[in-house]
């Protein structure tokens, strides 16, 4: 059985995304995959699909999607009015749709992006070897764009309807207008002078307006010295990268796959998923942590990623 | 340098630095480790892009520990010395240089106090290796660009050039392989798409093939499949 799902209003960035893809940044392809990698992950595991199984990225909100057939859905991630006609329904849990029923995402309150994950999922096509749109390459998801209004997907929902699931308020994630970022060190640490690293770890930083899926660019009030260039070498998601300016530039989900720049801290993946959620304004710091302390912090998020204890509603 | 130094990158990736400075030896060699990796393919690995002079690995902390993927890491690099130098995949590049559409031959002819003539004949001379395959795909670092040619990159970089330009900047050389933003010297167009399809990984370089650029007229660059757009 197939179900369209009909755009109504895309929204800003409406994109179709899964974990990303893996073993091809040596082609100079970015990963891409969902910002938010915690909320992508909660949101399939309460309908059943795999955690990798394609969904819907939105950015901020502001959409409207209509089905022609019954499907059931979850939904995590940004704090944002959710109706389902005209109901108001609460976001973290399972909902089902009946053919014709128009569900609204309002403006993101908290936070900025929100995951819809349909049980069953999205029927969309592989390209190397993941769902996740990459924009700028004009790869995946739904041709290679976001959604536009009077787009339809197919979805291919199960035959039978699910008992609603939530997950409880501890699980749910929260946004903060000032976010801690945990760090350990990257490869270029060392080139910084001691001043400069008390700069990097003990000022404010603020989120400039040049932030997306690429990357955070940072405002500092007392920026660093500029680093020497290096040789380009790979960057990965979470690099903190240092140009001649002295104004910090975070890699984010789409990232490019080399660069130039000095990289003194690397994010933690983690807070990766905490500054996806950031908006121009808000204020970040970041707190290094010892290998050793990273590696434990690393650990038990990504035992938390594995478990997710939903219940039911 | 005896033996790779690794640098942490994160709690799940490493920069492996294999040498100071590039060189054409060393290309060969991480080409190898490259293809040595990708036939082997252990469970911990997760990413790598090799460059320069270095080789950067995401790795899965869960499936293995940093210390333990590092001598494997280094134990793979010692034996592939031994080995012997693959053979490297060879382009020539149809390459329409073309004043009328190219400003930057030239301006980068009057920097230099060539004649453009000259400009072309030393950008075709050299046969290049890709350095590193990176920004966007499809895009290859071609080096080392003939001394002569060296020019820094706009001061001021351009919103959009063509795909299919062929640009040089310090002691490297491209092409872009979609329109793209750019801050490099545009000396001419490809009429070749190089741009990797989305159903094959496979790009039309790879680190450590070889390069040469063949100067074309007007009429085989259209007949080849070239637009003639100004690079404005």
């Amino acid at each position: 059985m197939k179900v369209s799902l009909h755009v109504i209003k895309p929204g800003s960035l409406t994109t179709i995304q899964d974990l990303g893809r893996r073993g091809v940044a040596q082609h100079g392809f970015t990963t891409a995959g969902a910002m938010d990698q915690y909320a992508a992950r909660a949101a399939n595991i309460l309908v059943d699909n795999s955690v990798n199984s394609a969904l819907l990225e939105v950015t901020l909100g502001g959409c409207q999607f209509e089905v022609d057939d019954a499907v059931d859905f979850a939904i995590c991630g940004a704090e944002a009015p959710l109706q389902i006609n005209q109901r108001y329904v609460e976001s973290w849990r399972t909902h089902r749709l009946e053919a014709g029923d128009v569900l609204s995402i309002g403006f993101a309150q908290r936070g900025s992006r929100l995951y819809l994950a349909f049980a069953g999922g999205i029927s969309v096509e592989h390209c190397l070897a993941s769902c996740s749109t990459a924009v700028r390459e004009g790869l995946g998801g739904f041709h290679g764009r976001s959604l536009q209004r009077g787009d339809a997907l197919e979805l291919s929902p199960r035959a039978h309807a699910m008992s609603a699931r939530r997950f409880s308020v501890t699980d749910r994630s929260r946004f903060a207008k000032e976010v801690t970022l945990y760090t350990t060190i990257g490869p270029q640490w060392f080139l910084l002078k001691k001043a400069e690293k008390q700069k990097l770890l003990q000022q404010r930083f603020t989120i400039s307006s040049d932030c997306d899926r690429m990357g955070y660019r940072l405002s500092a009030s007392d920026p660093l010295a500029s680093l020497p260039g290096i040789i380009s070498e790979g960057v990965g998601v979470g690099a903190v990268q240092l140009p001649n300016d002295g104004q910090p530039i975070i890699m984010m989900r789409d990232h490019q796959t080399m660069g130039g720049y000095p990289k003194p801290l690397v994010l933690l993946p983690e807070s990766v998923d905490a500054l996806s959620h950031c908006l121009p304004g808000d204020v970040v710091t970041f707190k290094l942590l010892t290998p050793s302390a990273g590696l434990a912090r690393y650990q038990r998020y990504q035992q938390r990623l594995q478990k997710l204890p939903w219940e039911y509603v | 340098m005896d033996r790779p130094r690794f640098a942490r990158a994160g709690v799940n990736a490493m920069l492996m630095t294999l040498a100071e400075t590039p060189s054409e030896t060393l290309l060969n060699r991480i080409f190898a480790m490259q293809q040595w990796l990708t036939n082997e393919k252990p469970p911990w690995l997760v990413d790598i892009v090799p460059a320069y002079v270095t080789l950067y690995i995401v790795f899965d902390p869960v499936l293995i520990d940093r210390f333990t993927a590092q001598r494997w890491m280094t134990e793979a690099w010692s034996a592939l010395e031994s080995q012997s130098i693959h053979r490297p995949k060879q382009h020539i590049i149809p390459v329409y240089y073309a004043p009328d559409l190219c400003p930057d031959l030239d301006i980068v002819a009057a920097m230099k106090g060539m004649a453009i003539e000259d400009v072309i004949t030393l950008h075709c001379a050299h046969v290049y290796r890709v350095y590193a395959l990176g920004f966007a795909p499809g895009f290859a670092y071609l080096g080392e660009l003939d001394e002569q040619l060296r020019v820094p990159r706009l001061a001021t970089p351009r919103q959009n050039i063509p795909a299919g330009s062929v640009a040089i900047a310090e002691q490297q050389t491209a092409i872009y392989p979609a329109s793209s933003p750019a801050g490099w010297h545009v000396l001419g167009l490809c009429p070749l798409d190089l741009q990797p399809t989305s159903d094959d990984l496979q790009t039309t370089f790879a680190v450590g093939d070889e390069v040469r650029f063949e100067a074309i007229d007007k009429d085989t660059f259209i007949s080849l499949g070239g637009h003639c757009e100004v690079v404005s």
